[in-house]
């Protein structure tokens, strides 16, 4: 798979419009030699050793799927894909660290691990080495990634931050997920204990230093200093977390039967259990036990959802206490918008993936659905809480913790207008039924994140190329159309919107494509939940569903853009009929003469060219030219009266 | 007649190009304690999931209690019972939750019942469902299915992981006591490979092999038809193929072990034209009724 994900990768850095520069080989070709070294160590079958760790690798393969497949094929779109790439880097990086020993106890495999002959050392550093030789390799990758659109090689700093990202996955991934006996729960943990350290850190040390020196600014005192404290305190922590890692995998014992309830992130959420007591406030009925008990289940975004309020608060105490604006020592990253922007896309991500899959995961799913309900009652209702809940905890949640922190509250925000809201909450609840989709085909909750994330990279790829592609060949279209009539030839454009209205129905637009697809796979989804996890077969063909309406989608948008721009353009040459005229255009084409600067932009013709050939041209037919070209070529304007000859 | 209580004419299921179930049939009257007896793998879990909708089937017909579970699963669901036999709770919930959790389903739910079977069989009512062992889940279970008061029980497994103590005492007392309350009207369909502990309860029964009903028998009319013939003889005994009409046929030096279906009296007297000495003829148990059946 991943040497599928090279060649797509390649073919579409191939045909991509940049620059390219040497990183823009490399990258591919280090994603082929990943690939192809983990299909050879796939394929063979002999030595026991290797089948070891062929079984890691398997293990390891949705993490290392994200990591390396995720921002090769995303940034070999180009600039402003970033994001998305980077996003699907960390989220594979988090999967990887925290699931080598997580992904034991939601496989329920820990009992038969543990039991296997080998000492637990053998074992506990065999696992270790995979997850640094695959995260290594991830980072490479994704270092290449973006070093090959990027004019600049990344800063000195941005690499070395970029390579403590591995060492994170792979000193502290084991220990918290050995802790919380779960990927889920180990991933989280693995943002928010450093994001927490560090805050409780720069309090402490500022509380210390207001003591001293009561009327100085943090920033004189420790600006600088915290940084270099952070790089000093950071490897004490990759230790600590390693060797911790360690002890608890040696004294590890499995709890009884070593079930899916003895493990995962469910122990952790006892304060919860207390507050949903409480809910709901009187009665016994089924509706209340349901919503109870789908509000519970949903435990990986009330995680975050605590975890995203303890780190926020530390941020507004250190905030307050410096004075500082950002409170963080690395200067490229604002601690209030990535901890909004992080926290906020994994509740989404994480309340549509549990929907389902946590339910089948804890085995429940068969004896829930035979209570005396109708399934679609259970569907709609589990649906509805998770789309509420998420909207709560993913969007309402960030929001109000990040304007909290911001010093002068909304103020501070610039507030879009009422429609991108919509269009924001349109796109949150798209992001959830992805999960939610994605929940119903797997098994469990960290697969149904893995294919959400998976599906949500694959799904803006194709929009991408989509809507490029068919904008590109729509433009051709609408246009010719239109420039080649004259301008006295032209009907007046069925609708010309003004840009307020184009924006509103841009909007709309984009929201009921958005409502289609959802409701597409929420269609898809109520099968799957009603007939159980679909076969891979069966999978296939839905996945080709999807893609068959995000493609019409994507095809009908640009479709109707370009329609509404050459109508404007119509209008406007309606306005001014001597900016194109059919004939000069037709000429001028024919003789390859240059137009004017914005024609020959637009046509992609250099522009001042050929003055000889227009003057012929222009001399011999009488044809007529707008004022502009006349001008440049010395000839005197003149009215078309005779028919072409 | 009555309306049966289960229905399945020509079922079909498949995963994949595997054929799980392959057109099987079978009836069950209101009032039965119904086996459902097969090998690893038979389909008869399938056939089950089918009964509650939890599967779709290929083909075929399901009804329960006349009516059919795609279109009236809720009806359906509010008079049944099913313990599966992976028996999982929400691990949050403590042993009093889970069933309450349960009864806010079911408006006839019996609270004495309940608290009858928490105590026989010995359960913490405020112990979390996550520190449950196998067995005890199990337990949760059926006291959940039990004091659920449904028309139709239906077990898959339902005695896998207790110990032989529980075990009786669930079988011989909760279950007998569950039918006895509402005799000619609760029904239990019961799939089990402990076919030896149910004996005394099942009323009729259905031995399934590749998805396809083998053998469909009254137990007593099973114990009257299956025996086992036993002769030993002065000499040598004779050939095995003497008795072709036998199902089986085991011969050692100067004794003959024939098991028969139905013929046992044909064998009987072929065996007493051979001379055998010492003669006797005893009923199957239903397990070897199924070892034959499935053989």
């Amino acid at each position: 798979m991943l040497l599928v994900v090279a060649v797509v990768s390649l073919v579409a850095q191939l045909r991509g419009s940049r620059e390219y520069n040497f990183f823009f080989l490399l990258q591919p070709l280090a994603l082929c030699g990943f690939g192809g070294a983990m299909l050879w160590l796939g394929l063979r079958r002999s030595g026991v050793k290797r089948q070891r760790l062929a079984k890691e690798l398997r293990g390891q393969l949705g993490g290392a799927l994200l990591a390396v497949g995720g921002p090769s094929i995303v940034s070999a779109f180009g600039p402003g894909s970033e994001g998305v790439a980077a996003l699907a880097f960390l989220f594979g990086l988090l999967i990887l660290g925290a699931g080598a020993f997580g992904a034991e106890f939601d496989q329920k495999t820990m009992g038969l691990l543990l039991s296997a002959p080998g000492s637990r050392a053998r074992i506990y550093f065999g696992k270790l080495i995979v997850l640094s030789i695959l995260t290594g390799l991830a980072t490479i990758n994704f270092l290449f990634c973006i070093a090959s659109f990027s004019p600049h090689f990344p800063s000195i700093d941005e690499v070395v931050f970029l390579f403590v990202l591995p060492v994170v996955a792979v000193c502290t991934g084991p220990y918290l997920s050995l802790k919380t006996r779960s990927t889920l729960a180990g991933s989280v943990f693995m943002v928010a204990v450093p994001v927490a350290l560090v805050l409780v850190g720069q309090l402490g040390i500022s509380l210390a230093a207001r003591m001293q020196h009561p009327e100085a600014e943090f920033s004189e005192l420790f600006g600088r200093q915290f940084t270099k404290y952070c790089w000093i305190a950071l490897p004490l922590y990759f230790g600590i977390s390693a060797v911790l890692g360690w002890l608890t995998f040696r004294r590890l014992e499995l709890r009884e039967g070593g079930g899916p309830e003895a493990s995962g992130t469910h122990p952790l959420a006892k304060p919860l259990d207390r507050a949903l007591k409480l809910f709901p406030p009187q009665g016994k009925g089924r509706w209340s036990a349901l919503i109870g008990k789908e509000l519970r289940l949903q435990v990986v975004p009330w995680l975050l959802a605590f975890v995203y309020l303890g780190l926020s608060l530390l941020t507004l105490l250190a905030e307050r206490l410096n004075g500082a604006s950002n409170p963080w020592p690395i200067g490229f990253l604002e601690i209030k918008q990535s901890l909004a922007a992080v926290f906020g896309f994994l509740t989404l991500l994480f309340c549509g993936a549990a929907c389902v899959a946590e339910e089948r995961q804890l085995g429940t799913m068969e004896w829930q659905l035979t209570l005396p309900m109708a399934m679609s009652k259970q569907w709609r209702l589990k649906v509805g809480t998770t789309l509420v809940l998420g909207l709560v905890l993913g969007v309402a949640w960030p929001l109000i913790l990040f304007l909290m922190s911001a010093p002068n509250g909304l103020a501070d925000v610039n507030l879009p207008p009422g429609v991108t809201w919509g269009l924001g909450v349109m796109i949150s609840i798209g992001l959830m039924v992805i999960g939610i989709y994605a929940s119903t085909i797997s098994r469990n909750t960290i697969q149904a994140a893995c294919v959400s994330a998976g599906l949500l990279v694959g799904m803006t790829v194709v929009a991408e190329r989509i809507s490029n592609g068919w904008a590109q060949w729509q433009k051709g279209q609408w246009e010719d159309s239109v420039l080649l009539g004259a301008s006295h030839d032209l009907g007046a454009p069925p609708i010309v919107l003004t840009p307020d209205q184009s924006v509103i129905l841009g909007l709309v637009v984009c929201w009921s494509a958005i409502l289609f697809l959802a409701w597409v796979l929420l269609w898809l989804a109520r099968r799957n939940f009603v007939r159980g996890v679909p076969a891979g077969r069966d999978v296939m063909k839905q996945l080709g569903i999807i893609g068959a309406v995000l493609v019409l989608e994507m095809m009908t948008i640009v479709s109707m853009i370009s329609m509404l721009d050459s109508w404007r353009i119509r209008q406007e040459m309606i306005d001014h009929p001597y900016v194109e005229p059919k004939p000069a255009k037709r000429s001028s084409e024919k003789a390859g003469f240059g137009l004017n600067e914005e024609l020959a932009k637009r046509y992609g013709i250099p522009f001042g060219t050929n003055a000889t050939a227009a003057k012929r041209m222009s001399t011999k037919s009488g044809v007529q030219m707008d004022e502009e070209l006349a001008k440049r070529y010395g000839l005197i304007v003149k009215t078309n009266t005779a028919p072409p000859k | 007649m009555s309306e049966p209580v289960i229905e399945l004419d020509g079922l079909i299921h498949r995963y994949g190009k595997n054929d799980a179930l392959n057109g099987l049939s079978l009836e069950v009257e209101p009032g039965q304690c119904y086996g459902f007896f097969g090998r690893n793998g038979a389909g008869k879990t399938t056939a089950i999931k089918c009964l509650l909708n939890l599967l779709r089937p290929a083909g075929g017909k399901v009804r329960v209690f006349g009516m059919d579970p795609v279109h009236e699963e809720a009806r359906i669901k509010a008079r049944v019972a099913y313990v599966p036999d992976f028996v999982a709770f929400y691990p949050w919930m403590s042993v009093r939750e889970v069933l309450e959790y349960q009864a806010s389903f079911r408006p006839n739910w019996n609270k004495g019942s309940e608290e009858a079977l928490i105590g026989r069989f010995q359960l913490d009512p405020a112990q979390p469902a996550s520190a449950l062992s196998k067995g005890q889940r199990t337990q949760l279970a059926l006291i959940g299915a039990i004091a659920a008061e449904p028309d139709l029980l239906i077990l898959d497994e339902p005695t896998s992981g207790l110990d032989p103590l529980v075990r009786r005492e669930f079988i011989q007392t909760v279950i007998g006591a569950y039918q006895d309350a509402a005799p000619g009207r609760r029904t239990m369909f019961v799939s089990t490979h402990l076919i030896t502990e149910f004996e005394g309860l099942i009323d009729r029964f259905t031995v399934i092999d590749r998805g396809r009903a083998v053998l469909t028998m009254g137990a007593d009319e099973a114990r009257g038809k299956y025996r086992r013939v036993r002769a030993r003889f002065e000499g040598e005994a004779p050939p095995a193929d003497e008795f072709k009409e036998a199902k089986s046929v085991r011969r050692e030096a100067r004794s003959i072990e024939l098991t028969v279906n139905g013929n046992g009296d044909e064998v009987l007297a072929k065996l007493r034209r051979w001379k055998a000495l010492d003669l006797t003829a005893e009923s199957l148990s239903l397990e070897e009724v199924f070892l034959e059946a499935v053989r």
